[in-house]
């Protein structure tokens, strides 16, 4: 049948942009997905930091994040990396020709996980003999053999570089520490102790770099660094620059991407039979 | 590196973000990195206050990827998130904002994906800046209109119109409106 309409022409201002940006239409109303997918970790980029993409945005490269994500999950396989964080305790067997147990085992708080990929890299530090020792290993490194965390725990910072100008105590630990067993299903405990400093001068000048586990840097700073710090722009205002935050973080896209195609390449070594090692777990989120 | 993060990430902005922070003129304010976040404050709240504002371009440009953000902490995590409230209240620092923004622009976007914004580029303006010895001086600005979507005003860009007369052209379109009218009249019988 036919209907001949009344064609009603209603002569809007039409105009022709050369811009890239969306229009509204751009944006359809989509269904949304943002509940919670089943099994994925919240706390993902703090327990996974190798497998983040690289804070600058020219060096992120989907090939090579690919590439070097697969022979991270087959590393994963054969040696069990377990979750720690910065401000862990740790404990790290790496083999050692030149010894004559053939292995070296060092305990240590793990003060930084830098670097992602295969390079990624963490660092422990213990006084020896009252002398501080930092240890830099590269995580996938096969000469490591064992990796253990003897007390799961987080600090107030995500970066403890500062305990190299602390006093020796709160870089001290004992490499006989029985290992303390983390209750499944309950939050990291945050060990809130606020470190004491050396009398400066000090390698960084950690009283302007906002460190919360620093105990008063200002009044045992000498006058001279006070003089110093004077003239020195505080930059409290950064924190609110949202964008500069996102441009060096990870995307919830990101992560539920790689964490699928982890719990993919368990499931298909599970269903070969050859191993039931688990590679995406969280102590906060275990059920 | 100075705390720790306990929050879920966020999903990505939809918008396009450029690597390098651009800097902008900050009229008068002695330009740093502070001045430059006062300048897209007060773009932000402005936008939020008339939901649509007409700007110079790289200015809307810069200002868009955080009104995107401030939008998407308020559907992704809330007024009662700490981390939330904080960046509300430095970036809206006019109370009344912050209710507009949870109770109006939000509940928007609930179902909705990035971006929740639009920018359109309006024609250059030549405008004159002053006369030297009989010599007149212009500049040329880029002028950008960037929008919160949803907002009451009528649209920016029209709807393309059917720009043909030719008859052709008539009853092609006429035969598939009625093939639409009467597709629908199916699915109508056949729900019932």
């Amino acid at each position: 049948m036919f209907r001949p309409a009344a064609r009603e022409v209603v002569k809007l201002p039409t105009r022709f942009f050369s811009c890239k940006s969306e229009p509204t239409r751009a944006a359809p109303a989509k269904k949304s997905t943002r509940k919670e997918l089943a099994g994925l970790i919240p706390a993902f980029p703090e327990i996974y930091p190798d497998f983040l993409q690289s804070p600058v945005w020219n060096r992120r490269n989907a090939l090579k994040e690919e590439l070097e994500r697969q022979d991270m999950l087959e590393r994963r396989m054969n040696i069990d990396i377990p979750e720690f964080y910065v401000g862990s305790i740790v404990a790290v067997t790496s083999s050692d020709r030149n010894l004559g147990s053939k292995e070296h085992r060092f305990v240590g708080i793990c003060i930084r996980r830098e670097k992602e990929g295969l390079l990624h890299q963490f660092t422990l530090r213990n006084t020896i003999e009252n002398i501080g020792v930092e240890v830099m290993y590269d995580l996938y490194n096969p000469t490591i053999k064992k990796i253990e965390t003897l007390k799961l725990e987080k600090r107030l910072d995500s970066d403890l570089t500062y305990l190299v100008d602390a006093l020796p105590e709160y870089s001290t630990f004992d490499f006989h520490m029985e290992p303390q067993a983390h209750p499944a299903g309950t939050p990291i405990p945050v060990n809130e102790v606020k470190v004491k400093l050396k009398n400066p001068p000090w390698t960084r000048r950690w009283e302007i770099l906002s460190y919360r586990g620093i105990e008063d840097t200002w009044t045992q700073a000498t006058p001279w660094f006070k003089r110093k710090l004077h003239k020195t722009l505080v930059n409290d205002y950064e924190k609110y620059d949202l964008i500069a935050n996102y441009r060096t973080g990870s995307t919830k896209e990101q992560e539920v991407f790689v964490q699928e195609q982890m719990q993919k390449f368990e499931k298909e070594r599970h269903a070969a039979g050859l191993t039931r090692r688990r590679i995406l777990k969280s102590a906060a989120s275990h059920k | 590196m100075a705390s720790n993060r306990v929050a879920a990430s966020l999903p990505r902005i939809g918008v396009t973000i450029g690597h390098v922070p651009q800097k902008l003129k900050t009229g008068g304010i002695e330009p740093s990195r502070r001045a430059r976040l006062e300048v897209l404050r007060r773009i932000v709240t402005r936008t939020v206050r008339e939901e649509r504002v007409e700007l110079k371009w790289n200015r809307a440009v810069e200002a868009r990827p955080y009104l995107e953000r401030l939008i998407q902490l308020g559907v992704e995590r809330g007024p009662l998130d700490e981390y939330t409230s904080e960046m509300m209240d430095w970036w809206l620092p006019e109370k009344d904002l912050i209710t507009k923004m949870h109770e109006v622009i939000v509940p928007r976007f609930q179902n909705r994906e990035s971006p929740f914004t639009s920018l359109f580029r309006l024609p250059p303006q030549r405008l004159q800046q002053y006369i030297q010895n009989k010599r007149e001086v212009w500049k040329r600005y880029d002028i950008g209109v960037l929008e919160i979507d949803g907002n009451p005003f009528p649209p920016v860009q029209a709807e393309n119109q059917e720009q043909s007369n030719s008859i052709l052209d008539a009853l092609l379109s006429d035969a598939l409106r009625n093939h639409h009218i009467t597709l629908q009249e199916k699915l109508e019988t056949s729900a019932k």
